[in-house]
């Protein structure tokens, strides 16, 4: 076993930091908050300048223009812009986006927009849940109708994270009927939708933080083009599946190391006051093992994914552990700071950071699975027990 | 980054755990001779023998004691079979080859035991497991500066201390060790039955001893969560296979997420134990007195912590019958709770993590 970088992480590690000392995280403009995931805002600059380096196509096949560098080198590369409370935001949401497109995606689309992606010019969103199709995504009402060479989309998405700004949407649809399809998990087909396309609309629903992280996405008879198909019709959610895993890793690999970061914050805030606080550093180091014992988990799960080996239950578990870890810092912040914790700018504690987290860490055991689903799936697919999909025979509730 | 295990540490793994699902369960583990017999194979397998002063594969011994506490094994090889005899050798004391290995031809000395971390003055009353079995004992004391505990725990500027003497009775010492603790006819803990003889102490250098008391905390950890996956896989199985209402009670979602934490409990200190283990053999060769090791005190509080807290969650799973003392569960409950406290029990090592936070 081996658990530190190899010497092209590492030295990729050291570039990373001489590029954020030449020009240090606060400087760069958000234009999107931070969701709380441990990524840090959305700065188009900051990602451009990712993309200029070569960073956003890190481990792409050299034919789609990335270095073809081995996933290791890109947990390097994630790990130290969280370690740095660097605004990277999109970047794994991009790298999922082009991974897919490598993997699923038509000449057409590929060239459309691989280039995009690597100069950071293009990013997507994702449209599964509906106000109706949560946790249940396959009760997803959203419809695509064949029209010739084009697809006529209608239906109500939401809960799609930075979707305002983003350039496209990745909508799921139903393309066949469950009947047809054979089960519900068929006849759903993934699009690629330019945001600008005419019918689609989008409405940002403003969050507990004040800020807008999602938004609602109505489509009003959308037109879309039969290229813009991702992957094969009607076996979108299959291909959604593939992804998934791979998702969940990227959408939670970065909390660990930016909750070591928050807590090094606040370790220094409140530092003066500790040795009369026993029971609070005493949190605060078993809060500091928890980050890197997960950290050191989530390594492992990335190990898992580079070498082919199932992972089960890892990204349920993982995920949920992180989340939930998070929100154990962002109590300890409280516990520390009081109400102070809900002041925003000037003269916020710590700039307003811990109020960030510990607003944010509400929706993370909600966001992109639910800690209770989460927890089902690790004890069907992880270990082995029963799906309780229906009440014994001659069940009743007792109430109406 | 490598999370395989080698292909000697899977033989090593593999040859371990067949020794422990089909000798293990020949050993009467309340029948002092059977212990020692199967404490007699485990030697002559030689891994009891993998820690010395000179190489310290920490991970290989941490594997062969997680899959021994994951086999139900309630011999205490890692402090017994394993820094014993390396607090032996730093002083060495196994120049004669009394003191490693067995002796099949007259049972002696086949084992060895430590009383950790404690003031020698307080030797006398400390209690440890194997005393019972161990015909000689290797006492490894360290006793603190004054005003330490002022200012926190740590093991920095300590006086590390060893003696060896003889469990059974020999030259100035009076007799067997004392039980002290018993478990359905299983000796658990023993007090040493008189104080050490003051001239049987010899100071020991503080990094080795440090670094035997740390090697110590790693396979404590190790053990933890090998007794903590025998729960886990012991709930999972009998989840699966009680039915009450007419179905499995493994398909209740109040029984699948406490089995899904104890999962995510045992896998954070398993990483953590193995990452601790290659941390500490790397610091091993230039190790200096007061060196800390974060991994080594995370690993061993925090299994101490959720590996205990996991199997006590493993009798809310099992239910009734897991409260009765026929069923195995409470035995290794026991067991996690001694290995807890040795080498340093949570607080401690929590005490240890916030003495260098504070200095930083």
């Amino acid at each position: 076993m081996e658990f530190g970088y190899p010497p092209s992480a590492q030295r990729l590690r050291a570039d990373v930091q001489a590029f954020l000392a030449e020009r240090p995280p606060e400087t760069w403009p958000h234009d999107a908050m931070d969701g709380g995931y441990g990524t840090g805002a959305y700065s188009f600059e900051f990602l451009r300048a990712l993309g200029a380096r070569g960073w956003i196509g890190l481990t792409w096949p050299s034919r789609w223009g990335g270095a073809g560098r081995p996933m290791i080198d890109q947990l390097a590369l994630m790990e130290e812009l969280a370690l740095a409370g660097a605004p990277f935001g999109p970047l794994a949401g991009s790298d999922q986006w082009a991974q897919s497109l490598i993997r699923e995606g038509n000449p057409t689309l590929q060239a459309d927009l691989l280039p995009r992606i690597a100069a950071g010019e293009a990013l997507a969103w994702q449209g599964y849940s509906e106000p109706d199709a949560g946790s249940d995504l396959l009760a997803l009402t959203t419809r695509a109708r064949r029209d010739g060479d084009e697809y006529r989309i209608d239906g109500h998405k939401i809960w799609s994270s930075e979707a305002g700004a983003c350039t496209h949407g990745m909508v799921l649809a139903r393309t066949t009927g469950v009947e047809e399809a054979g089960s519900r998990a068929g006849g759903l087909t993934m699009f690629v939708v330019p945001n600008d396309a005419p019918g689609l609309t989008l409405r940002p629903i403003v969050s507990l933080t004040g800020e807008v992280y999602h938004y609602e996405a109505f489509l009003d008879d959308v037109r879309v083009p039969a290229w813009r198909i991702m992957g094969r019709e009607n076996e979108g959610f299959r291909e959604l599946l593939k992804g998934l895993d791979r998702d969940r890793f990227w959408g939670r690999f970065c909390k660990p190391p930016a909750l070591a970061r928050q807590l090094s914050l606040l370790r220094r805030h409140v530092a003066a006051d500790l040795a009369g606080q026993p029971a609070m550093a005493r949190r605060l180091v078993e809060l500091e093992a928890e980050v890197d014992a997960t950290r050191l988990l989530f390594h492992r799960f990335g190990w898992l994914l580079d070498q082919g080996i199932p992972t089960p239950y890892e990204s349920a578990l993982y995920k949920t552990m992180a989340d939930e870890l998070g929100q154990r810092v962002a109590n300890l912040a409280l516990d520390l700071l009081g109400s102070d914790i809900l002041l925003d700018g000037p003269g916020a504690p710590l700039g307003g950071a811990m109020r960030q987290l510990y607003l944010t860490s509400v929706g993370q055991t909600i966001a992109g699975g639910t800690s209770e689903v989460l927890r089902t799936t690790v004890a069907t697919r992880g270990l082995g027990l029963p799906r309780n999909d229906a009440p014994p025979a001659g069940a009743r509730g007792r109430h109406p | 980054m490598d999370f395989a295990l080698n292909d000697d540490q899977e033989q090593l793994v593999r040859a371990v755990a067949r020794w422990v699902d089909r000798r293990w369960p020949a050993a009467d583990p309340s029948s002092v001779p059977g212990r020692r017999a199967a404490w007699a194979e485990l030697a002559a397998n030689g891994w009891t023998g993998l820690l010395t002063p000179s190489s310290l594969a920490v991970l290989d011994a941490a594997l062969v004691v997680e899959t021994l506490a994951h086999g139900r094994c309630s011999l205490p090889v890692g402090p017994g079979g394993m820094i014993a005899p390396l607090v032996a050798a730093i002083i060495g004391l196994d120049a004669d080859g009394r003191h490693n290995g067995p002796r099949a031809d007259d049972g002696t000395d086949q084992l060895l035991c430590v009383v950790d971390g404690r003031d020698p003055a307080a030797a006398a009353t400390t209690v440890a497991r194997g005393l019972e079995l161990a015909d000689r004992v290797v006492v490894l004391a360290a006793t603190a500066p004054p005003g330490t505990a002022a200012s926190g725990w740590s093991l920095a500027g300590r006086q590390w201390w060893t003696a060896e003497v003889a469990a059974a009775g020999d030259e100035g010492w009076p007799g067997p060790a004392i039980e002290v603790a018993q478990d359905e006819g299983r000796t658990m803990l023993c007090r040493l039955a008189a104080p050490v003889p003051a001239g049987a102490w010899h100071r020991l250098d503080p990094a080795p001893g440090e670094l035997a008391w740390l090697a110590g905390a790693v396979l404590g950890a190790a053990e933890l969560v090998g007794l903590a996956r025998a729960v886990l896989d012991s709930c999972v199985a009998y989840a699966g296979q009680r039915v009450q209402g007419g179905r499995p009670i493994g398909g209740h979602q109040a029984i699948q997420h406490r089995l899904a934490d104890m999962l995510g409990a045992v896998e954070r200190a398993r990483y953590l134990t193995y990452a601790a283990a290659v941390d500490l053999a790397e610091a091993a060769p230039g190790f200096h007195p007061g060196q800390v090791v974060p991994s080594v005190h995370r690993a061993k509080a925090l299994a101490a912590r959720d590996c205990v807290a996991a199997i006590r969650s493993g009798h809310q799973v099992m239910g009734a019958i897991a409260y009765s003392a026929e069923h195995e569960l409470h035995h290794l409950h026991k067991q996690a709770v001694v290995v807890a406290s040795e080498h340093g029990d949570a607080t401690r090592h929590w005490a240890a993590l916030e003495t260098a936070a504070a200095a930083r």
